[in-house]
């Protein structure tokens, strides 16, 4: 937020403020600040000083112009600044570069104006007026850095930390606290209050979200949060002047799946995470920028670590993706990573223990198995959390032992690797705000990718977009259309028979979001040509305009699809005598043969460990380089916050290391070489940050001669806080759960 | 029975180290014996009496001495190899070129006071080892099994492993 900058440049000014007057400041308030008659009465005989070079606009603001004519000129602290109609003085301020202190204003949420904290002076204007509620008038000249502006911010300084506890040694926000800063940077050095500060009972909002109330300022953002982007009406304000407080209305649990973002927009200690309390400060951990796995929309976050323990993790802005919310799975999934790790090589012996082995003893065994099978009874898996240089390793190495039956679990049987368009979110998830009616089908966003789920209802929230759902009964946060259970509803609607159809053909930028769930039954190719005919009488693919979207639940996915990780046959695994599972616990085991050779390579005990014979140790998301790429086709990176746990290995190294010991040796070394080895298959996962679009339509796709099967459809995702071995681990997931999924 | 127990390593080192002391009351004995006989400087194998001596002149003066040592410390390989009881591990001459490979490790040392200062560190330790102040393990394992460590891996499948491999055997960093 800059406020260092912002405190330096207060304490500048200040100095040269007290200088004017006298080398003492005095404890009494200064006569020439009481009116701001006066004030300015004591400025204008000063010569003008040259005024310094124009700031840039602060944390990068940009301001677009979407009518030219809308533009128009503002003075902020004597520089001309050009903003579209419309804006607030704030935003002009922070155009203009600059930060004006705030509390309840916050950018993504409706504006508030309760705290006060923005006050600047406006010429003309009687008194000083709140910036964040006060539309910019053509030709207004804005002072933010008069006496009277300081003046009124120490005054609302003072009245907020009359009733704020004086706990910051012991408050969790400590460091990182807006009130903190900004009583440094523009509060008085004293205060005048002398009687007993109020208390107030703390609220139990679950598992996730710790409360003390008394540190709360009523800001209220987090209500403003859970209204509009969280969608959930549980928190409110009650009470009146000093009685006012935050709270659930009765007693309630926040259940929200993006709760854990009130933490971050509290400006004060008063919501802080839980898992989180009293485990470190902020200023000794260290920040590794990276990306989550847990959901197939690749959220942007910051995992904080202290040593070799990952501490928390908090989102980054990425505008295209996640905003700067994050879902409370990827935030609080961490503590998985510590239980259930896998961290030396095991061989199960033939009393059916596990036995720590050395590398070279595993390895050896595997290569010596892996090389008496016949090559078409060689199956791999690659689990859901799976990298893309260990997807490309896999494939080479099973590839060279003649096997071709390599797939990444919840792509289902057969998947359409060939046509992009047809697993890729097509409209991109920043896209989707353009849409003026959705149709799900056979999705649960708020469960399967929370922030997609967001941006649904972030466009349903300003333009009334109406969402049609095709599904089992689920719950969203706004308003929905269920249509009916099973593709009978979408028959209905591709043979034009629904009253859906009409919202389609008259929509401007009808979406059409397909579940990636639905790649796991057999008639998906007819379900996919049914979506296309009515993508195609509903125009939803232009070529201004892409509608037709897959929503994926994993994380590797797309990666997996992208270097073709496809199946010869269906029925492999049935016959498989050599099984190599790189982290994929979902696939069912239930059919492998009593005498296949199971290896699993993963960085958890989870599902699959309980079949395998040998288990290599690998290394989690948090812990190694690596590529993904999500729904939208987005390819990011992750990078290691924390050395890896025991005797493990990135999974790439551990399936070089056993091409070598088998004889076949892969041609790379270095991660640079599996990259350029990526590149000869899917050049896009080496383009970091770049949506790469699908290139066709489904004008190609090809002819389906399959029956739809009029089985309803089923939800994906069951427990939306345990889906991977990682949050299957996790002790918080648990009580999540356990606590917020009862009803 | 009590009188004749069957030899045990305990008993043997024991043994052994009567030998040792035995002999090394008779100073002249066992002591002067391989060191007074051709030694010119003054070298004698009590901690007390290690004197450092004067400095060598040229690089030839320093050559001298490091056969003197070499030969000092050949002589000394029986008596060795008798108080730490090495016979069943390692032959004379196995310790003789041990002995000598150490020196050569310093082969491409000329400045003649280094050579002199690597020469004290070496007429310490054989001090140590003749004096009995190590033990037998230390012997095998510093001059015996070699500084590779006692878990080699005489693995002959290891030599054509690629340098990839053998780093992903030590670490998972590299």
């Amino acid at each position: 937020m800059g406020l260092g900058l912002l405190a330096s440049r207060t304490l500048k000014s200040s100095r040269i403020l007290s200088s004017q007057f006298s080398r003492f400041r005095p404890i009494v308030t200064k006569p020439e600040l009481q009116s701001p008659d006066a004030s300015a009465a004591a400025a204008a005989p000063q010569p003008e000083p040259t005024p310094p070079a124009p700031k840039k606009p602060v944390a990068g603001a940009r301001v677009h112009f979407t009518n030219p004519d809308d533009a128009i000129e503002v003075f902020v602290d004597g520089f001309p600044v050009k903003i579209p109609k419309g804006m607030t003085v704030l935003q002009a301020c922070e155009i203009a570069g600059v930060d004006i202190p705030r509390f309840c204003y916050h950018s993504r949420l409706s504006i508030a104006g309760n705290c006060r904290m923005c006050l600047v002076e406006v010429e003309k204007s009687p008194k000083p007026v709140a910036s964040c509620a006060m539309p910019a008038l053509p030709g207004m000249k804005i002072k933010t850095d008069t006496p009277l502006a300081k003046k009124a911010r120490e005054g609302v300084m003072e009245f907020l930390l009359m009733n704020h506890p004086l706990d910051c040694p012991i408050c969790d926000q400590g460091g990182e606290c807006d009130l903190q800063d900004q009583s440094m940077a523009f509060g008085s050095d004293r205060g005048r209050f002398t009687e007993v500060k109020r208390s107030v009972v703390d609220k139990n909002l679950g598992p996730l979200v710790k409360t003390v109330m008394t540190r709360c300022i009523q800001c209220t953002r987090c209500v403003r949060f859970a209204t509009e982007v969280a969608g959930v009406q549980d928190l409110g304000m009650l009470g009146r002047g000093s009685g006012e407080e935050i709270g659930t209305y009765v007693e309630k649990l926040m259940t929200s799946e993006l709760s854990g973002n009130v933490i971050d927009i509290c400006p004060v200690g008063a919501l802080t995470s839980k898992p989180f309390a009293f485990k470190a400060r902020n200023w000794e951990l260290k920040g590794t920028e990276t990306i989550d796995v847990t959901d197939a929309v690749g959220s942007n976050i910051r995992i904080d670590s202290r040593g070799p323990e990952v501490m928390r993790i908090i989102p980054r802005l990425n505008e295209d993706i996640n905003e700067e919310w994050i879902s409370d799975k990827t935030r609080f999934c961490y503590d998985g990573l510590k239980r259930q790790r896998l961290n030396d090589p095991m061989i199960r012996g033939a009393d059916g223990r596990f036995k720590a082995v050395s590398w070279r003893d595993a390895l050896a065994v595997v290569a010596e198995v892996a090389l008496q099978v016949k090559p078409e009874e060689i199956v791999g898996v690659a689990g859901q959390l799976s990298d893309a240089e260990s997807m490309m390793a896999l494939k080479d190495l099973l590839n060279n032992m003649g096997s071709n039956n390599v797939w990444s679990e919840g792509t289902g049987t057969s998947p359409n690797a060939d046509l992009r368009y047809r697993y890729l979110m097509n409209s991109s998830i920043a896209g989707l705000e353009k849409a003026d009616v959705f149709l799900l089908v056979g999705t649960q966003p708020r469960v399967e990718a929370a922030m997609v789920n967001a941006r649904i209802r972030k466009t349903v929230r300003a333009t009334n977009a109406k969402v049609g759902y095709i599904g089992p009964p689920t719950e969203f946060n706004y308003d929905c259309q269920h249509l009916g259970t099973g593709p009978q509803t979408l028959l209905e609607i591709a043979e034009g028979r629904h009253s859906f159809c009409s919202v389609i053909l008259y929509a401007k930028n009808p979406a059409i979001i397909v579940g990636a769930g639905l790649f796991e039954r057999k008639d998906k190719d007819a379900i996919f040509s049914a979506v296309e005919a009515i993508a195609k009488y509903g125009k939803v693919i232009r070529p201004d305009w892409n509608g037709l979207n897959v929503l994926l639940l994993n994380a590797a996915q797309a990666a997996a699809l992208d270097l073709g990780l496809v199946p010869e046959s269906n029925d492999s695994i049935a016959s498989a005598k050599f099984l190599y599972l790189m982290g994929a616990d979902d696939v069912n085991l239930d059919k492998v043969p009593a005498d296949a050779f199971v290896v699993y390579q993963g960085h958890h005990g989870d599902r699959s460990v309980y079949r395998a014979n040998v288990i290599l140790p690998s290394a989690a998301y948090t812990e190694k380089e690596g590529t993904y790429e999500n729904t939208e086709g987005c390819t990011q990176q992750t990078l290691p916050a924390v050395p890896t746990v025991g005797d493990a290995r990135d999974d790439w190294k551990i399936i070089r290391a056993l091409s070598e010991v088998a004889g076949i040796r892969l041609p790379y070394d270095t991660l640079r070489g599996i990259r350029s080895r990526m590149r000869t298959v899917a050049p896009n996962l080496l383009r970091m940050d770049e949506i790469e679009p699908a290139t066709f339509g489904p004008s190609l796709s090809p002819d389906i001669t399959q029956e739809i099967s009029l089985t309803p459809f089923r939800p994906a995702v069951e427990n939306f806080y345990m889906t991977d071995s990682i949050t299957r681990a996790s002790k918080i997931m648990a009580q999540c759960s356990a606590m917020l999924l009862k009803e | 029975m009590w009188l004749a127990p069957p030899l045990s390593p305990a008993k043997a080192a024991s043994r052994s180290k009567d030998r040792f002391t035995e002999t090394s009351d008779n100073v002249l004995g066992f002591w002067s014996l391989p060191i007074d006989s051709s030694c010119t400087t003054h070298m004698a194998f009590t901690l007390r009496s290690v004197k450092v001596p004067s400095n060598s002149v040229s690089l030839e003066e320093a050559k001298g001495r490091v056969f003197d040592f070499f030969r000092s410390a050949c002589r000394s390989i029986p008596a060795i190899m008798d108080i730490y009881n090495l016979d069943d591990v390692v032959t004379a001459s196995q310790l003789r070129s041990t002995v000598a490979s150490e020196i050569r490790k310093n082969s491409h040392v000329t400045n003649p006071k280094v050579i002199d200062m690597l020469l004290f560190k070496g007429m310490e330790e054989l001090n140590n080892i003749v004096e009995h102040a190590k033990q037998r393990h230390h012997i095998i394992g510093q001059y015996v099994v070699g500084r590779q460590g006692l878990v080699q891996d005489l693995n002959t499948k290891d030599e054509g492993m690629s340098d990839f491999l053998k780093n992903f055997y030590k670490s998972n960093y590299f």
